[in-house]
């Protein structure tokens, strides 16, 4: 299986999860309580929009002087004894990451979450090259032995019941058959890893935040595997996107209040780690930091949707969106789902590849309401819409539909007569078994026509009376 | 590739120049116990009554017996604080760190306490011993009062590291509570990959 | 002193449910508003900028903003009202300081009342049971109350403040204050599984109110959620804020 970027068939697949209506409600409910969590987060920090504000206005001041911070983080960080690596796109991270460890000859790899890793498809890559790479993250383990991408960023394993862990496990960890406890389940799963953690030769992870003041990488988790899969071993290679600079180590606390507030409705992860370079107490430990572009360059270039590399990666966005919750992850075929997949997506992998997904939203605005960084999502799903438009990727009989509706639109007596007319055949247009109606009237009645519009009503009578 | 061209590859001029914002510094609240104490209990860590430094030991015995922890050991940090306790090992400074993964009970001294959300701080220069406390199943946290700060960006200024030139250590931890995921079914599950319980015994002179 | 304003109809408001036009006439008139209505307006132009057809949405916003040129514009939904104050700026259309008066003078009908009148109290009866559903635009995009994922002071929405004055009515709030309906526009037939599947949960959170009616002040929401009332044959009734405004 690939864990490549593919051609999203939205449509296709979320209507398939719909079909399952109990466990659609299930989904929906799990993610709602995640955002009922982070509001609760919200409500209790009295300065929570002025943070908002700032973090924004770090994230601005980052992305306009990007290539300022890079060369500042990485002279630091070379300063703090980093191997500094470059890689313009994912085969050129993989090729690094690889060539690293088979330096090292390293056969037993331990990663923490790395959603970066998963849009190279680092894991595949390296399986192939004959290295076993455990991911550690709970979640990304259980999607990593079904064999499955994770379908949620910070949430991996959010569309899997915990029956479906149960019968994994027995499979993989030697839980006995029909154990569902979570609880349970976690201890087979602390047990296994434990013992990676202290077998591995080396340790990948992600990067939430990059100081640039510092040569520093933060790294957060609730579980401890990113430190667990750091502390013990002789190599660590950190992965990361360039937008995830900032800039003074003071602003990492603005991020730190805000991520696991945004992500799961806690005050801050169990472990916040900053790594300054390798560990002086272990001879011969290597520390590498392989800096990622893969498109984000050509976001950076994009003035319309820059403001996008602002994005921590926290999945409030997700947990929010009506249509996130009732299509799942997969829904959105790429690596990050949700309302940032389908604003990213355009400019990663192409407007005709993600050319459903700006549209798979009714542009409620929620998304952008719970961003930490305060990105205005729903304007960039909207402005993505015309792009792809105008790239063409619109089908022709929506756009036809939408001229002729401009045309008519143009003309008041044109419109009054088609809306006369629609309204005398309403009954034998809901009948009809195909037409533009059908896709409504499938699911949903139509009201009764009207005998007289609004504007049949003002020029009778409505117009007296002042 | 290399940095150069990698550098080349993102525009260095463009229209918008938005400036850092500056610091932030909200309105100051006074730190609190009880304000550490709420957070702690929300991110499913425990506390002990505060004691004074005197009453250390006996309250650490107290709490390895009631645990019935077998194994141990305390960071080079704590030994300092509380000297050579019988039934205490002291964390050696040499060695692979995996010789603490049968650990029970690790014992270490944080440089700073957040009450907005429990975090202490951890270093390279409080626990050189970086994985004690992440290969011990329970951790106890020696916490002076003292050292209470009431928010993040509090305790970022108050952080000795990074100060007058000084580099960075290469570690730098906050740690808020026991290691916990929720990834099964959204169902909270305390004791994931690192500690699995978090008992903070504050102090302070009488 | 009488208020002068130019009424702005949806084309879907005017053509299949013109007793909401009708209602918000009366209110406007009760409210002591001199109500004027242009007739050559039809489109504010949204499905189109909703498509991605810029041009065509540029087209008709165009035509709109010369209708409306010059005076306080009122109208009963809080999506094309946005549409024009906050998205005609976005279309490939050059505006002048004429067109962005009109564009920032146009308000949707519960804001007009409670922020630019000063009125909540229509003095209107309507002794019911009514579950409040907030349309996303008129509550995120026009600000028109506290947004549940915001921190910071909560205060009603101005139709909230409006529905409180009303005599008899028991107004109730669903367990989500402000989930999207599923609506969306064109979404709605485009994605017509999804977005019915939103609309019967709304229409279930609503309908667990108690409520006989469910109010909003967007048509095209109440058109979406009692489809799907009548299709299922349970749930309260849709009504319009102007309906229940201008109920006696």
């Amino acid at each position: 299986m690939s864990h490549a970027p593919t051609d999203p068939h939205f449509h296709e697949v979320s209507e398939r999860f719909l079909a399952n209506r109990e466990r659609t409600a299930w989904h929906d409910q799990s993610l709602w309580f995640v955002r009922t969590k982070r509001d609760r987060q919200a409500y209790q920090t009295p300065d929570w929009e002025q943070l908002r504000s700032h973090a924004a206005a770090i994230k601005a001041h980052v992305v306009d002087h990007l290539a300022e911070l890079t060369r500042q983080f990485a002279q630091q960080a070379r300063a703090r004894g980093w191997t500094v690596h470059f890689a313009a796109d994912a085969a050129e991270l993989n090729r690094t990451v690889h060539g690293i460890l088979a330096t090292h000859k390293v056969t037993r790899v331990v990663k923490s979450k790395s959603m970066l890793t998963e849009e190279c498809g680092l894991n595949p890559y390296l399986l192939e090259r004959g290295m076993e790479v455990v991911d550690t993250d709970l979640g990304e383990r259980i999607v990593q032995l079904r064999d499955e991408p994770p379908s949620h960023i910070v949430l991996p394993a959010i569309h899997i019941k915990r029956g479906e862990v149960g019968e994994l496990f027995h499979r993989t960890m030697g839980s006995p058959a029909g154990e569902t406890d979570p609880v349970a389940l976690t201890g087979y799963a602390r047990a296994d890893l434990r013992k990676r953690f202290i077998e591995a030769d080396a340790g990948i992870t992600g990067v939430n935040f990059a100081v640039a003041e510092t040569g520093s990488i933060v790294v957060c988790t609730n579980e401890g595997n990113a430190d667990l899969g750091t502390a013990l071993q002789p190599l660590h290679i950190a992965c990361m996107g360039v937008e995830k600079l900032v800039p003074l180590l003071d602003d990492v606390a603005v991020f730190l209040r805000l991520l696991a507030r945004s992500a799961t409705g806690q005050p801050i992860t169990t472990y916040s780690t900053h790594l300054s370079g390798p560990d002086p107490l272990r001879p011969g430990h290597e520390a590498h930091i392989v800096i990622l572009d893969n498109g984000r360059s050509g976001i950076e270039r994009d003035s319309e949707h820059r403001r996008t590399l602002s994005c921590i990666r926290c999945g409030a966005c997700l947990n929010t969106c009506p249509i996130y919750r009732r299509s799942g992850g997969f829904a959105y075929g790429w690596t990050i789902p949700g309302p940032i997949g389908a604003v990213l997506a355009p400019s990663m992998i192409g407007t005709k590849k993600a050319k459903e997904l700006p549209f798979a939203s009714t542009l409620c605005g929620s998304c952008t309401n719970v961003c930490p960084v305060k990105i205005d999502l729903h304007e960039q799903l909207l402005s993505w819409r015309a792009r792809i438009a105008a790239d063409g990727n619109v089908a022709w009989h929506k756009r036809l539909a939408m001229r002729i509706g401009a045309l008519v639109m143009s003309h008041p007596g044109l419109y009054a007569l088609g809306g006369w007319t629609v309204r005398k055949l309403w009954p034998r247009l809901l009948a009809f078994p195909v037409g533009p109606l059908k896709p409504w009237t499938d699911t949903r009645d139509l009201p009764d026509a009207p005998r007289q519009s609004f504007r049949g009503w003002w020029k009778e009578e409505g117009d007296s009376h002042g | 590739m290399d940095e150069a061209a990698f550098l080349a590859r993102i525009t260095r001029s463009h229209p918008s120049h938005a400036a850092h914002p500056g610091p932030y510094r909200p309105e100051r609240i006074e730190p609190s116990w009880p304000a550490f104490k709420s957070s702690l209990e929300f991110v499913g860590g425990s506390s002990h009554a505060a004691v004074t430094p005197a009453q250390l030991p006996e309250a650490i015995s107290a709490i390895i017996s009631f645990g019935a922890h077998r194994r141990v050991v305390a960071s080079a940090a704590a030994t300092r604080l509380l000297g050579v306790q019988s039934g205490v090992e002291t964390a050696s400074q040499a060695g692979d760190a995996r010789q603490w993964n049968d650990v029970d009970l690790a014992i270490i001294v944080p440089e700073l306490g957040v009450c907005e959300n429990a975090a202490m701080l951890l270093s390279a220069v409080s626990l050189p011993e970086r994985g004690l406390p992440l290969l011990a199943q329970h951790v106890l946290a020696l916490l002076d009062l003292r050292l209470l700060v009431a928010d993040m960006h509090e305790a970022y200024l108050r952080m000795a590291h990074h100060r007058d030139g000084q580099a960075m250590p290469h570690h730098l931890t906050w740690i808020s509570g026991p290691s916990k995921t929720a990834d099964i079914e959204q169902a909270l599950v305390i004791g994931a990959h690192g500690c699995r319980s978090m008992m903070i015994l504050p102090f302070s002179a009488p | 002193m009488t208020v002068a304003i130019n009424l702005f109809i949806p084309c879907y408001v005017d053509q299949l449910y013109p007793q909401v036009g009708k209602a918000t006439v009366a209110v406007l008139r009760r409210a002591g508003c001199t109500v004027h209505f242009n007739p050559s307006q039809t489109c504010c132009g949204q499905p189109m900028a909703n498509s991605g057809c810029v041009q065509d949405a540029a087209t008709l916003a165009r035509r709109h903003l010369d209708i409306f040129r010059g005076g306080t514009t009122v109208c009963p939904s809080g999506s094309c009202t946005s549409m024009v104050r906050n998205h005609y700026a976005h279309l490939p259309i050059a505006l002048n300081a004429e067109d962005e008066g009109t564009c920032a003078r146009t308000y949707e009908l519960g804001e007009f009342l409670v922020n630019v009148l000063g009125v909540d109290d229509l003095h209107a009866h309507f002794p019911h049971v009514v579950a409040l559903h907030q349309s996303c635009h008129g509550l995120r995009e026009l600000g028109n109350g506290s947004m549940s994922e915001r921190g910071g002071a909560k205060s009603p929405s101005a139709t909230e403040r409006l529905l409180g004055k009303v005599q008899g009515l028991s107004l109730k709030k669903p367990k989500r204050p402000d989930e999207c309906c599923g609506f969306g526009g064109t979404f709605a037939v485009a994605e017509p599984v999804l977005s019915t599947r939103i609309g019967q949960d709304r229409v279930d959170d609503l309908e667990s109110t108690g409520a006989e009616f469910m109010v909003a002040g967007d048509m095209s929401c109440l058109m979406h959620l009692d489809g799907i009332r009548s299709r299922q044959k349970h749930g309260p009734r849709a009504i319009h804020l102007a309906e229940i405004l201008a109920a006696q």
